[in-house]
């Protein structure tokens, strides 16, 4: 008989909750997370009693990891904000005992509190210098889209998903690419870009290639499954997908037949086992995937994702 | 109940079975062999064919797999350099060597437990990068040090094999080399390269440049070999970054590699040869890992 109290009570407490978290607010708890990695105090911040910490795919006590080595902010910051999930993803250069590294950020708010804090961090320096370069993002992913030209958040994931299909199967087929794709990997454009040094021994340039023709190459092929995919970020009004996504390389496959290219051998990096972390924010224009940008890691192969509970190998 | 009985009994009945051959302790010779053969199943990308228990546990560096990934896919031939080191009272088995991975010199430790003739763990540190294993064939055997078999008269018991070792963490973690047993002519060998000074292995820790590394833990001692005198286990490093410099006696201010100035941790697979009652010769395989990772081996964090 004491259940249906306890239930009305804590009804009455969430109706006294403060409205949804919108835009300004997610963003505030970044920029509130940002000031506390450099204060390395991130008992100021408003906290859920039981907040799950990441960093780079281990659990860590808060206030572990970064918190002890952040010495400053940096100058590349790009939000991306999903009220309805109340989460916020972040991708910004930061100072590590001075030097310039990238972190990719997901926090969960509930209530006002922040219950989950996700981190990927690149440290590699021109990852950090590319991106402080640009000055600030690309105007693709902070425009707001007129309410008329968006796609739902169901079709803007089920967007994004495709691309990892594609790369799996080695062919853009499954994913539709907006002519102007463009693909940004650690600060470093990788698609359209003839100036890049192409791989080793190779006597054409994949990073010459759009989005798609890149796909098609093969290029890919060591990453033989991509998964999880977990999407918690969506950016309904500026049609922006977020997430974490684990590319799996066993190692085992030497090279593949390139389409019009011939035999492509694979660099020793792509036949080693290990996994990728990507923390990849996809702009979908009217469906189609118009611009990608991702902050990678290398971790060892199998490594589980902690806000993950199946199996890596599964379904 | 009647079925669940009959289920026992049964497995009973085939445990027993297939330990008929097979009794009496695994020796020396008996846990080398259980090394040969994993790597000989491994090059043969064949899992099936070694000898495990229903619920055998692997993992490479530090993450659980299945028996038959990770390096069972890419193994393509064996390698010159092995160091065996054998525990028959615990029955594990250690092993530094050598193989190739899709033909490139790579470096394995392995660590088998062997539990009535069959593999109930398998741990291993894959270090990738041919520098380690070229170093390591070039020197073309083991240090004999860690081979000899020390008089009976002349050994020290398991437990005290140990606490010497374990004494060794204990002067890193203070920065002070008067805390652990070392003989004059202690050498260290990481990943194949001596990275002792002339002045010794205890003069070393005394610079304090290794105070970057503030904390080693867990520290899993996990063979002893008894006869020869070493103790081997992984030992994981945590290294969280914020030691930038330190002051090192008679030097001045010492500023840490940029390479230590942010979180991460090393696991390393240590083997301690034990002389008259010091430590003689450390014999040490390494990887990097993400700051925080554990062994699957130790209980896990609530996530």
């Amino acid at each position: 008989m004491r259940l249906p109290i306890l239930l009305l009570l804590s009804g009455a407490l969430l109706a006294q909750a403060p409205a949804d978290c919108n835009r300004a607010c997610l963003e505030g708890f970044v920029n509130q997370y940002v000031d506390a990695l450099v204060a390395h105090n991130p008992f100021g911040m408003p906290l859920a009693r039981k907040v799950k910490f990441s960093e780079n795919d281990v659990l860590l006590d808060l206030g572990d990891g970064v918190w002890n080595t952040i010495t400053g902010a940096g100058t590349y910051k790009l939000y991306v904000a999903d009220p309805q999930s109340g989460q916020v993803g972040l991708i910004g250069t930061m100072r590590e005992n001075s030097t310039p590294i990238v972190i990719a950020a997901r926090l969960r708010i509930e209530n006002r509190k922040i219950t989950e804090i996700e981190t990927v961090i690149n440290r590699a320096a021109a990852a950090a210098s590319s991106l402080e370069q640009l000055g600030k993002p690309d105007a693709a992913f902070t425009e707001s889209v007129p309410a008329a030209q968006r796609v739902s958040r169901d079709a803007l994931i089920a967007s994004a998903n495709k691309y990892f299909d594609a790369i799996e199967k080695g062919s853009a087929d499954p994913a539709a690419f907006d002519k102007d794709c463009n693909r940004t990997e650690n600060g470093a454009q990788m698609t359209n870009s003839p100036s890049r040094a192409a791989p080793a021994n190779l006597s054409w340039n994949p990073w010459a290639l759009g989005c798609a023709e890149q796909i098609n190459t093969k290029i890919f092929s060591s990453y033989q499954r991509i998964y999880p995919r977990r999407f918690p970020v969506v950016d309904e009004e500026r049609q922006l997908v977020f997430g974490f996504f684990m590319y799996q390389q066993p190692g085992d496959v030497l090279s593949v037949e390139s389409p019009g290219h011939g035999t492509y051998k694979f660099p020793d990096s792509a036949t080693t086992p290990g996994f990728t972390e990507s923390a990849q924010l996809f702009r979908i224009k009217a469906g189609k995937i118009g611009k990608i940008e991702s902050l990678t890691l290398g971790i060892p192969y199998g490594m589980p994702n902690p806000f993950f509970k199946d199996d890596w190998r599964r379904p | 109940m009647k079925q669940f009985l009959v289920v026992l009994f049964g497995a009973g009945f085939a445990m027993g079975q297939g330990r008929g051959p097979a009794q009496g302790p695994c020796d020396r010779a008996c846990l080398e062999g259980f090394i040969n053969q994993y790597l000989e199943a491994m090059v043969a990308h064949d899992a099936k064919r070694l000898p495990v228990t229903p619920d055998v546990r692997f993992t490479e560096n530090d993450i659980e797999l299945k028996l038959g990934e990770g390096l069972w896919k890419t193994a393509s031939g064996l390698g010159a350099y092995k160091l065996y080191l054998a525990d028959p009272a615990q029955g594990q088995v250690a092993f530094y060597g050598t193989i190739r991975e899709n033909t490139r010199p790579t470096s394995i430790v392995l660590r088998l437990k062997v539990d009535n003739r069959r593999i109930s763990e398998a741990e291993s540190i894959v270090i990738r990068g041919a520098g380690t294993a070229n170093n390591m064939e070039k020197a073309g055997s083991p240090d004999p040090i860690l081979m000899e078999t020390v008089p009976p008269a002349e050994r020290l018991p398991r437990t005290e094999l140990v606490a010497k070792s374990n004494l060794y963490f204990e002067a890193i973690e203070q920065g002070n080399g008067q805390v652990a047993p070392f003989d004059p002519n202690c050498e260290r060998f990481e990943n194949g390269t001596k990275t002792t000074p002339k002045e010794g292995c205890s003069a070393q820790l005394d610079t304090k440049v290794f105070d970057y590394i503030q904390k080693i833990a867990p520290r899993r001692f996990l063979v002893v070999d008894e006869e020869r005198q070493v103790v081997f286990g992984f030992f994981m490093f945590n290294h969280p970054g914020d030691i930038t410099w330190v002051n090192s006696p008679g030097q001045g201010r010492h500023e840490m590699p940029a390479s230590a100035k942010r979180p991460f941790n090393v696991d390393v697979a240590e083997a301690f040869r034990i002389k008259n009652g010091m430590i003689r010769k450390v014999e040490a395989l390494m990887t990097s890992l993400p700051y925080g990772v554990t062994s699957p081996f130790v209980p896990q964090r609530e996530p």
